[in-house]
């Protein structure tokens, strides 16, 4: 690939962003409905984000400032090659400032700066179906949607807590919608589940792989499952802060020095990192 | 050489699009296509520019007995005209239409409830009270004044008792370019029984 000019804008033919477009509108109006949608071939492995990314493609126009994150980082490489590849087709702008995207894609976490109602955050998806792991068949969780049998889901929270003495799902975890569906918020960390609601953003969903796209308008009620008498609880990290920043109240990643047996934490969000550290330095 | 119309049919129906789904996103918010719609041609350019940021020949559309939009659909989409139970797009342009059309639109399935309808309208712009809705999208509650065709769209939607999921998604749109949509879930907040002089 070498010129934009050898491409449609924004890659995807137009056929395909009008469909993409109608599922959008669709799942916007049924939040946390998983709406079938024709996955395009794209230039990356199903699997490496094409849901996002079509999402991405189907949205952006030359007013758009993109931002993507990889697991809170701004320069992984699965990153990178996403800006990359829009950049190349669409000439948007892109940043790593939260504040200044309008379209953020986003690999498993919601930046720790609330979101405002003019940005669109896009979950790259892996496993749209949150009944997957009770029921393997998609014409039966299809059915168990219709009929809003979530009992297994909820079984599944129940023999965890008699197992472990408390839910052990750390990604992926289930929330009701608008108090009708189930849905799996991809694999963010379920630090991040309570942003998911009453969010002034729009949070669209793209499983690529899957076929699959959903959507949580803003000011949604999207509640974590779980039991009165054990309520939902998100990753604590007590005592624990980010060693560049400071930062207490932001989800950290682990780092493990093999050689030392040390281990560290810093902030997932770079770019919230980053803007701590200079606020600070200022 | 002379063209039919100046819309473009990838920047044009981008934006139309955006303003279409910060609509939808955030019910009783107006949006305005203004400047797009002005690129097309017609008695109804404002619908025209919904139809061709949103259909093709994987959709079919009705247009109630409208000739003239739609053959302009026809023209300009390439999709196919369908009768109101199974089109995928119903555009209303008379409002005596409306009763019959939430009759007779599909509202999809338990299992399928995407199978749906969309229901555009065409408004007056003509405001004559205002309306309470709240739901998904909106913040508490939202008060917004309303075209009467709009209350009596609600009223008429209502009046189907939809069994969530299924039910249909209405997209309001005036004649000057203003678009303002009511998704399924959003609903009017009863203000004493009253609303732009509909007795419920």
């Amino acid at each position: 690939m070498k010129s934009a000019e050898n491409y449609n804008y924004a890659f995807l033919d137009e056929g395909s962003k009008r469909e993409i477009r109608r599922c959008v509108l669709k799942a916007v109006a049924i939040p946390g409905y998983q709406v079938p949608f024709g996955s395009r071939e794209l230039p990356i492995g199903r699997g490496w984000g094409t849901g996002g990314i079509q999402l991405t493609l189907s949205l952006i126009g030359p007013d758009d400032t993109l931002k993507v994150i990889d697991q809170g980082s701004d320069e992984s490489v699965n990153a990178v090659n996403i800006k990359k590849f829009v950049r190349l087709t669409t000439n948007a702008e892109v940043t790593s400032d939260t504040r200044k995207a309008t379209l953020i894609q986003s690999r498993h976490r919601i930046p720790e700066i609330p979101l405002e109602n003019n940005q669109i955050l896009i979950f790259q998806v892996p496993i749209p179906e949150p009944l997957r792991i009770v029921e393997p068949r998609e014409e039966v969780t299809r059915k168990m949607h219709a009929e809003k049998d979530y009992a297994p889901i909820w079984l599944q929270l129940y023999e965890s807590i008699i197992r472990y003495g408390k839910v052990t799902i750390s990604t992926e975890y289930p929330c009701t919608v608008e108090n009708r569906y189930i849905m799996n918020p991809s694999p963010i960390p379920k630090f991040d589940n309570p942003k998911l609601h009453m969010s002034k953003c729009l949070y669209l969903f793209g499983a690529g792989r899957e076929k699959k796209i959903y959507a949580v308008p803003p000011y949604t009620n999207v509640v974590s499952l779980a039991f009165d008498d054990v309520p939902f609880e998100r990753e604590s990290f007590k005592g624990k802060k980010c060693r560049l920043c400071g930062s207490t109240d932001t989800y950290l990643d682990e780092i493990f020095d093999s050689e030392t047996g040390e281990r560290f934490y810093q902030c997932s969000d770079t770019s919230y990192c980053r803007e701590v550290r200079l606020n600070a330095a200022e | 050489m002379n063209t039919l119309h100046q819309f473009d049919e990838v920047f044009d129906t981008q934006r139309v699009f955006r303003k279409l789904l910060e609509a939808m996103s955030n019910p009783g918010r107006t949006v305005s296509v203004s400047d797009e719609k002005d690129r097309l041609f017609g008695d109804f350019p404002s619908i025209l520019a919904v139809a061709v940021t949103l259909l093709d020949n994987e959709v079919s559309f009705s247009t109630c007995g409208n000739t003239e939009l739609k053959n302009d659909i026809m023209l300009v989409t390439l999709s196919p005209e369908s009768d109101t139970e199974s089109a995928d797009y119903i555009f209303v342009t008379d409002t005596d239409m409306l009763a019959e059309v939430f009759e007779k639109a599909k509202c999809g399935t338990l299992s399928g409830p995407h199978c749906s309808a969309t229901i555009i309208i065409r408004d007056n712009g003509n405001k004559c009270g205002k309306v309470r809705l709240y739901g998904p999208g909106i913040n508490g509650e939202t008060e917004i004044s309303c075209p009467e065709t709009f209350c009596l769209a609600l009223e008429l939607r209502d009046a189907q008792n939809y069994e969530y999921p299924q039910g249909v998604d209405m997209i309001f749109v005036s004649d000057s370019g203003d678009i303002t949509a009511v998704p399924r879930l959003v609903k009017r907040r009863e203000s004493n029984g009253i609303c732009c002089g509909i007795r419920r």
